[in-house]
């Protein structure tokens, strides 16, 4: 089920709500309440795939109650090892439990995700294997990616010390609760563990959460999908211009920020109307002066997944020279690859890998966030990379990708008709796009009362426009519903 | 803190407005949910529900409006897959096919050698798209080109097979003017007046087809002998019910009634379905009863039913036609039937194979085959009306053969 559907919006949603608030919390009961609707949510589209998802509940619980056993065993001395010397490594039971959490959460992900890719790589790189390796052809579940993500933060979370959740329901709650189920963000344990149990939603909470809400969901239906049909006919085949090949890439840099983001917000507001505080997603990564600025702005829940469960216990950058590099090429590699099984989304994150490791090592971050001039210059370089990354990200294959870059630096004309028809036909959504991918309306002069309370009416304005959208058009997936 | 407890009332006031919206909008659309379920079941539910709720949404049109509106204020010429060409006028996108020309010219070749076979005429009428020849409507940048172009060369090709043909694309969409004159803005279809013009130049073609001197300007076929009534802003067509009326704006519509007395019998399937003036037997007055969004008024002239026919005992000609048409015919068959004594009607994207319409010609019998059709046939399948198989008969048709051959008396 999409946030931005029919029968999300106007029965899922209201109906929850209802049900959420006339429920007492005693007993669980809201808790027990959303954990239903967030199974209902996830199985009105994938019935099958629910019971993976349960089936990774269970096992994540029992996993992390073995770690914590066998953790506090570890830490009462009850198996005091003459070897318990620095640098030796002490194998306990806690860190083989761990190992095998981490190696299911990753056999489910591997086996859903990656096996038709792996299997159809084999094949075509060894073809005299092909009677050997048969070519598999297994359906993603959609959101796997998320939520795995989230199991692995919690095993490893107990591992380091957090305790594990003994009631099944609460964590099965906290890994499926359906505002972030199918596109993040990626939540914490510890980000939610109070809050799953001890949670009071105040009325400035939900109307909070209600704005975040509506204004996703306007992201998504007036600015995403707009630019969407100018992406998708740029990269349907090669472009027959330069400034097509420029305007579609631009317009899918914009449409995967305000799909993704937009999705966010519906997903941090719909939380809000639950009572929880989710952390924030994206912080108008545009406007990075760094690729590595970039990475602090997206996908922030992903960003820091990566640096506290791979780069630091890969030991970060505190490592020499050497090391680093390898670190941040592990780190950048499985970004990609967690994005997609398709060699695309590895080029891409190998991209992404290079930039930010060429950046570390010359301490150029640092140089350019202290000079004006070389901000001047860089700010538009880091731009151009994003967007170029986007190309590799969006196009269906290498080759496919090669020729969209080709026609962007001059392999084909200058200007043609889809270029002069689009351009005209996106001027005002691409001109709200641009003043939406920054952080222009936050502005101080802004903050007036009376200009807040009329954004409010505006906002609204755009909901009632959104939903015209959304009654014309009923197919508009998400970008990362996929992933 | 005045200014805080502003910006709380607002939000208070936006988060209530929202939950009356959604609550309101979900109560009403409980009912075709419960049609879903009940209808197909829980294991199909969510499917069924998907694909009927936005189409049950509360107030639709409204929504329909507000979409086209908000994409004429910002400039844009498509919206919802139709687009606004130079002059105004809305259509579909049409883009290039060379494929699809030789194969319809193939199969139009071959039904009407088989009709002519059994000694029945045939003429192949080419009406007009919204397209004007010499003009290049679409907007800049998009791609330049013209259904009609297609059909010209459909029509040239069977005239180079010996088939008959009338062209009346050069007739009514030669230039812009004649595009905004004999076509709806918002509709893809063309007015009742120029199909009216195109029946009495029909009539004039079969009057040498068939020798028949009553079918050379026949009085009926003078408009000064119809009455016109026009309603204004009364249409919003096909292609404006998907855009909204403040995109492209709002049709007028106007119709046709005889001011001589007619007495026509119409036919469906042989059996009798209505009988009296040209007003209460051919045209249809109910759609311009319903409301502006749900009302298809080109609907006035006829249904695209399958197999009606209608019998004018008064008719001057005692002609039988069998026009085998899509919907741009509906009117030409009407105002027809105030000449002709016998004038059926088939539609081949109701058939079920291509050699449905030669079984018509088997059981109708008529004096002459019409096939009258825009340019969209040129591409659709269905109007590929031979599969070059010899026609096998049903028992049905072969059983009416031996009686009358005549389904309409």
């Amino acid at each position: 089920m999409l946030f931005s559907s029919v029968e999300f919006l106007f029965l899922f949603l209201p109906f929850v709500l209802a049900g959420y608030y006339v429920l007492p919390f005693r007993w669980n009961l809201k808790n027990y309440f959303l954990l239903a609707a967030s199974l209902g949510f996830y199985a009105w589209g994938e019935p099958k795939f629910v019971f993976a998802m349960l089936a990774s509940i269970a096992f994540n619980y029992a996993a992390a109650l073995v770690i914590e056993r066998l953790r506090e065993r570890r830490s009462r001395g009850d198996r005091p090892t003459e070897s318990r010397s620095r640098g030796t490594r002490d194998p306990t039971g806690a860190k083989v439990a761990l190992a095998v959490a981490v190696a299911g959460n990753l056999a489910l992900i591997g086996v859903w995700k990656y096996c038709n890719f792996v299997t159809a790589t084999l094949r075509a790189w060894f073809p005299s294997w092909q009677g050997a390796i048969p070519q598999t052809s297994f359906l993603l579940p959609i959101g796997i990616s998320f939520f795995t993500f989230q199991a692995l933060s919690y095993v490893v979370d107990v591992y380091r010390g957090e305790r594990a959740q003994r009631n099944p329901l609460l964590l099965g709650l906290y890994i499926a609760l359906f505002p972030q189920l199918i596109a993040g963000p990626i939540v914490r344990y510890t980000t939610v563990r109070d809050q799953l149990t001890a949670r009071r939603t105040t009325w400035d909470q939900f109307t909070a959460g209600v704005f975040r809400f509506v204004v996703g969901f306007n992201k998504k239906m007036l600015l995403a999908n707009l630019m969407a049909e100018v992406a998708d006919k740029a990269f349907a085949g090669a472009p027959g211009s330069v400034s097509f090949a420029w305007l579609g890439a631009v317009c899918y840099t914009l449409q995967i920020y305000f799909d993704f983001s937009g999705y966010s917000d519906m997903a941090i507001g719909l939380g809000k109307m639950f009572g929880f505080n989710f952390l924030e997603n994206f912080n108008y990564p545009y406007v990075s002066k760094t690729v590595t600025e970039f990475w602090r702005r997206w996908h922030m829940s992903l960003g820091s997944w990566f640096r506290d469960y791979v780069y630091f216990p890969l030991g970060g950058s505190r490592v020499g020279r050497g090391r680093l590099v390898f670190n941040l090429a592990v780190v950048w590699f499985l970004t990609g690859l967690w994005h997609g099984a398709n060699w695309t989304f590895i080029l891409w994150g190998c991209l992404y890998g290079v930039l930010i490791t060429g950046e570390k090592l010359s301490g150029w971050v640092q140089k350019v966030e202290g000079s004006l001039v070389l901000r001047l210059f860089y700010q538009p370089f880091t731009m151009v990379m994003i967007i170029l990354g986007w190309v590799l990200f969006r196009a269906p294959s290498i080759g496919a990708a090669g020729h969209h870059l080709a026609a962007m630096f001059g392999a084909v004309p200058l200007v043609d008709g889809p270029a002069v028809f689009w351009s005209r036909e996106m001027v005002v959504p691409l001109a709200c796009a641009l003043v939406g991918s920054a952080p222009v309306l936050k502005a101080r002069f802004l903050s007036g009362a009376w200009l807040v309370a009329f954004g409010y009416g505006v906002q609204f304005a755009l909901f009632i426009l959104s939903i015209s959208c959304l009654v014309m058009n009923a197919h508009n997936p998400f970008i990362y519903f996929n992933f | 803190m005045g200014k805080h407890l502003s910006i709380r009332y607002a939000r208070a006031s936006f988060a209530l407005a929202f939950l009356v919206t959604v609550s309101v909008t979900g109560w009403k659309l409980l009912p075709a949910c419960r049609r879903s379920v009940g209808s197909v079941g829980i294991r199909k539910f969510p499917a069924a529900v998907q694909k009927e709720l936005p189409g049950r949404f509360p107030y639709k049109h409204v929504f329909v409006d507000l979409n086209g509106g908000a994409c004429r204020a910002i400039g844009r010429r498509l919206c919802n897959e139709r687009i606004l060409f130079k002059d105004g006028i809305l259509g579909y996108m049409y883009m290039p096919r060379s494929d699809a020309v030789g194969p319809y010219i193939d199969a139009t070749a071959d039904f009407a050698r088989r009709v002519e076979e059994r000694g029945v005429s045939f003429l192949y009428v080419q009406l007009p798209g919204k397209f004007a020849l010499d003009e290049d409507l679409m907007p800049e940048g998009v791609e330049h080109y013209n259904p009609n172009e297609e059909a010209l060369q459909a029509v040239a090709g069977l005239a180079e097979r010996g088939v008959r043909t009338l062209d009346l694309v050069r007739v009514f969409a030669t230039t812009r003017t004649d595009v905004e004159a004999n076509f709806f803005r918002t509709d893809h279809h063309w007015r009742g007046r120029a199909a009216f013009e195109a029946t009495g130049l029909v009539a004039r073609e079969l009057a040498e087809i068939l020798g028949d001197p009553a079918l050379r300007e026949p009085p009926e076929l003078d408009i000064g002998n119809w009455e016109k009534r026009t309603l204004k802003q009364a249409f919003l067509g096909s292609h404006g019910r998907r855009t909204g009326r403040w995109f492209a704006g709002i049709d007028d519509f106007e119709y046709f009634t005889p001011k001589f007395e007619t007495d026509i019998q119409r036919y469906r399937a042989g059996k009798l379905q209505s009988q009296g003036d040209f007003e209460k037997s051919v045209l249809d007055v109910r759609h311009l009863s319903r409301p502006i969004h749900v009302r298809n008024a080109f609907g006035v002239f006829g249904s695209d039913r399958n197999e009606e026919a209608f019998f004018n005992g008064r008719a001057r000609s005692k002609a039988r036609i069998l026009v085998v048409k899509d919907s741009f015919a509906n009117p030409m068959v009407g105002f027809l039937s105030t000449v002709c004594r016998d004038v059926m009607k088939v539609d081949p994207r109701k058939f079920s194979s291509p050699d449905d319409a030669m079984k018509c010609v088997e059981k109708y019998r008529p004096d002459a085959v019409v096939m009258v059709v825009n340019p969209t046939a040129v591409r659709n399948e269905r109007f590929r009306l031979s599969s070059g198989l010899p026609v096998l008969l049903s028992p049905l048709a072969c059983d009416k053969l031996s009686r009358t051959g005549n389904v309409a008396h």
